[in-house]
């Protein structure tokens, strides 16, 4: 069977050379697109450990001095009036937590700070590179995320004291730092000149900032609200299990916006923080990103079926005699089909070896990107070149003997209708 | 003059001659024509999705209407010995050194994103959001808007901080109930403004211009006009520049009287290095701050290399297709080539015939590019090259595309364009091929 594949590609050899260019370019491109998915899916497969679904963010507004609407209040009556407003929005129904934390450290923000940390009385240790969040532990933040720590729930009221020099870090800091002991009770500080110790209180498990990206090491301050604080607050919750979000959204906004007219705040708005991050991911381009690369994949992939349909449509139809002979001496119809697809095939082999090699040429000169790389994760499999160039090809592969296979066996469909006798007439 | 009559009456036959032929083949091979036809129009439709955001960026649309006289100052870099600060303008720089330029037709000078405020409609206390657009009286006349009542905020309402303001028509029409809503009250941020104008809603695309709400800049708090001023000296800033030259021709004029009111500038300056870029459209389009220095070469190269790679996927899984199709035809041409045709007239007989089916293609692909573009107008106005970041539309925003942005006469040009570039990649190689063919071998039948 094999000689007779090989005599029918080189018969045709004029016609399977603009196939098999086809197929090599279309490989080629699409083990790139490949590549991209399989790390942005390998991301997305590493746990973070909290939970966005049924979270809302309550945008305050505030009045602010200029404004003709502004009253003068001393910053006790502000502070009071802010604690008002939360507790006007943790006693609605259907709330079960609220939290607060600064501006740009509510989960799916645009901003992000980072900074290296180092640990104190420790000048072995390289410092670890983390994002920093300021958590107001007046309210219950941690809960509203739902963070665990070694699998279970973890709150800030579970803590007996904490003082403002406190911080939670995550498992990657303490990995980092303190090379997998445990760092409870130990001291960091940052690396920059200012060697202010902050007293390790709690350990939580890691966190990733987006679904694309891997976990990151992450460092929470404890910083109690402030008069000036209160306009770079903000104020998240958690909605009570089956809660519509966009029911509750409505009826908040009806219900609550004239009880949260109290001193110089006011109801801004409430979103969803899952719609929130997906913007932030939209405005990093993320999104772009996947729907181009996409697009583009069911380009190639419709090219190299449309290429291969009508390819083999034509090969069948020249080849009737042969396909009828074969039949008159007992050949069945799943045979025939079986051949043609091994021809396809057998071409996509004999193309591999160059695909291969113009593929180690686009990953020696570093044209991959690594999505989320750190330096605190390095070492995962999309870290070790060889053993992810060998798993996108093979997934690659396996794409195209699917595609190849429907595209040959859809105008192999015609065999069924055409008995040997007619396929035997001579035209 | 009658030879020359004759030969185009000639012409014009064997072309018509060529479209018939290709027509009955078109009808003789229903399966080709559709496999080819296919192709064909979805490596257009990708191709013409590229060319009509392209248009959409650069051409005068809407009211953007002289983008193609017009130059902007938005990027700048402020360098000091301890720091370095990328921002826009302060409205103090952009006043001292754009007020007075002698060369170009109008200045203005516009906050450089919508500011995202709610308004406090009558009828709920649900707010609504608004993109607010803070700018100054010039910017009604670099821009074309088309005032359905009313009209712009003057010089004294941006002098005395009068809080007149020009609204969309859709927004007037969500505060008021209707369109006619000049001298009428709006609450925004719980601050009331008057009415004075209503313009023709503007696509979310014109970056530019757009907005539901237009006001005086004076309404900015002075805190929020610079960045950083101890810092920088408060030169950075949110506002952008737009200028506007009397003609193409003198952008380069308007361009060279800016630089050098900016090299002024920048030597009366003490302990900052100052850097602003004046572009042109497509060059502000690219740039993503200051000191990115736009490589205009790689950028071409890889919307070509782009355009290639949508081209010649399609085309060589064709060309293979055309080779087979061409080869029921050998006779046909061996035949012809004994008559005495040459291989040049029958290469061009067999690329004319296969353009008919390349135009139905085209104009299949062209319609899908239309079908794209309104179904995802939403996200693929940010697409593009050399993007790291790109801005969501606001909430409640629906993106408008125009009859006129889609269907034109650059696009349609565009359109023809590929087309014949296509025919040529997928035809040109079998074409010759077959045409060049010994004339034994081709009249031999087995």
């Amino acid at each position: 069977m094999l000689n007779s594949i090989l005599k029918q590609i080189i018969n045709r050899r004029k016609s399977n050379f603009w196939v098999s260019l086809e197929i090599l370019l279309v490989f080629c491109f699409l083990w790139y697109i490949v590549d991209y998915f399989f790390v942005l899916n390998y991301n997305s497969a590493l746990i973070s450990h909290r939970d966005l679904e049924n979270t809302l963010l309550v945008e305050m507004g505030i009045i602010k001095e200029n404004h003709s609407k502004y009253t003068p209040t001393p910053p006790e009556e502000e502070l009071e009036n802010f604690q008002r407003f939360i507790n006007q929005i943790r006693s609605y129904p259907d709330v079960e937590k609220t939290g607060l934390c600064s501006n740009y450290s509510y989960p799916g923000s645009q901003g992000q700070s980072t900074s290296q940390f180092k640990a104190v009385n420790d000048t072995l240790t390289s410092p670890v590179l983390a994002q920093f969040f300021s958590i107001m532990p007046q309210e219950d933040y941690f809960g509203v995320f739902r963070h665990t720590s070694n699998g279970q729930p973890f709150s800030l009221t579970n803590l007996e004291v904490i003082d403002p020099n406190s911080v939670i870090i995550t498992k990657l800091v303490e990995e980092k730092l303190f090379s997998g002991q445990s760092a409870i009770g130990k001291s960091i500080a940052f690396n920059r000149g200012d060697d202010t110790p902050y007293r390790i209180i709690a350990v939580i498990d890691d966190i990733k900032r987006f679904s694309y990206l891997r976990p990151v090491p992450c460092v929470f301050f404890l910083d109690p609200i402030t008069t000036p604080g209160v306009a770079n607050t903000s104020i998240s919750i958690r909605l009570r299990q089956g809660v519509s979000i966009d029911k509750f959204i409505e009826k908040f906004k009806k219900e609550k916006a004239l009880d949260l007219e109290i001193g110089n705040f006011y109801l801004k708005n409430i979103s969803s923080l899952e719609e929130i991050g997906k913007r932030t991911v939209h405005t990093y381009y993320m999104i772009n990103q996947i729907r181009l690369r996409t697009g583009l994949m069911i380009f190639f992939l419709s090219n190299i079926l449309l290429c291969i349909v009508g390819t083999f449509w034509y090969r069948i139809h020249a080849r009737m005699k042969e396909i009828g002979l074969r039949r008159a001496i007992g050949s069945t119809k799943n045979r025939i089909r079986s051949l043609l697809v091994w021809e396809g095939l057998i071409l996509l082999l004999f193309v591999l070896p160059i695909c291969l090699l113009l593929e180690m040429q686009v990953v020696r000169l570093d044209l991959l990107d690594t999505l989320g790389y750190t330096e605190a994760t390095s070492g995962m499999l999309p870290d070790q070149t060889a053993l992810r160039f060998i798993i996108t090809n093979v997934i690659t592969l396996l794409v195209m003997v699917t595609v190849m296979v429907v595209s040959i066996l859809l105008p192999s469909l015609v065999i069924n209708q055409i008995p040997p006798t007619e396929a035997l007439r001579d035209e | 003059m009658v030879c020359i009559k004759h030969a185009n009456i000639q012409i014009q036959t064997m072309i018509l001659l060529y479209f018939r032929h290709a027509w009955q083949l078109l009808k003789q091979n229903p399966f080709y024509s559709i496999i080819y036809i296919l192709g064909t129009g979805l490596s257009i439709s990708l191709i013409m999705v590229i060319a009509i955001l392209f248009y959409i960026r650069t051409a005068n649309i809407y009211p953007e209407t002289k983008r193609d006289r017009m130059l902007f100052a938005r990027h700048t870099v402020a360098n000091t010995e301890r720091s370095r600060g990328t921002s826009n303008l302060s409205l103090e720089t952009a006043k001292t050194c754009f007020s007075n330029l002698s060369t170009a037709e109008a200045v203005t000078i516009v906050y450089s994103n919508t500011k995202n405020i709610f308004a406090q409609p009558d009828y709920s206390k649900e707010q609504v959001p608004v993109e607010v657009r803070y700018t100054d009286v010039d910017f009604w006349k670099v821009f074309d808007f088309k005032f359905i009542q009313g009209g712009p905020f003057t010089e004294a309402d941006l002098q005395s901080g009068i809080r007149n303001i020009v609204v969309s028509e859709s927004f007037a029409k969500k505060m008021t109930g209707t369109t006619e809503a000049v001298g009428k009250t709006v609450s925004l941020d719980f601050e009331n403004y008057n009415i004075c104008g209503v313009v023709k809603d503007v696509s979310y695309i014109m970056v530019r211009s757009y907005g539901t709400v237009w006001m005086p800049y004076s309404l900015v708090p002075e805190t929020e006009q610079w960045w950083n001023r101890e810092e920088f000296q408060g030169l950075l800033g949110p506002f952008d520049v737009y200028l506007v030259a009397p003609s193409v021709k003198d952008k380069k004029k308007v361009k060279q009287e800016a630089e050098e009111i900016l090299n002024r500038f920048g030597n009366s300056l003490t302990d900052v290095k100052f850097t602003l870029n004046i572009d042109n459209q497509l060059e502000t389009y690219f740039r993503e701050s200051a000191d990115y220095d736009i490589n205009f070469t790689i950028i071409l190269l890889q919307y070509i290399l782009l355009i290639i790679v949508l081209l010649l996927i399609p085309a060589v899984s064709l060309t293979g297709l055309t080779d087979s199709f061409m080869d029921k035809r050998i006779a046909e041409i061996g035949i012809r080539r004994s008559f005495g045709a040459s291989r040049y007239v029958l290469v061009k007989q067999l690329i004319t015939e296969n353009l008919v089916f390349t135009l139905l293609g085209g104009l299949m692909g062209l319609i899908l590019s239309y079908l794209i573009m309104i179904a995802t107008r939403q996200w693929i106005i940010h697409i593009g090259f050399n993007t790291q970041y790109s801005s969501s539309v606001p909430e409640g925003t629906d993106v408008l595309l125009s009859t006129g942005m889609l269907m034109n006469i650059p696009i349609f040009l565009a359109a023809l364009l590929f087309c014949i570039l296509f025919n040529l990649l997928a035809v040109g190689l079998p074409a010759w091929r077959t045409a060049g063919r010994e004339i034994i071998n081709s009249l031999y039948i087995r």
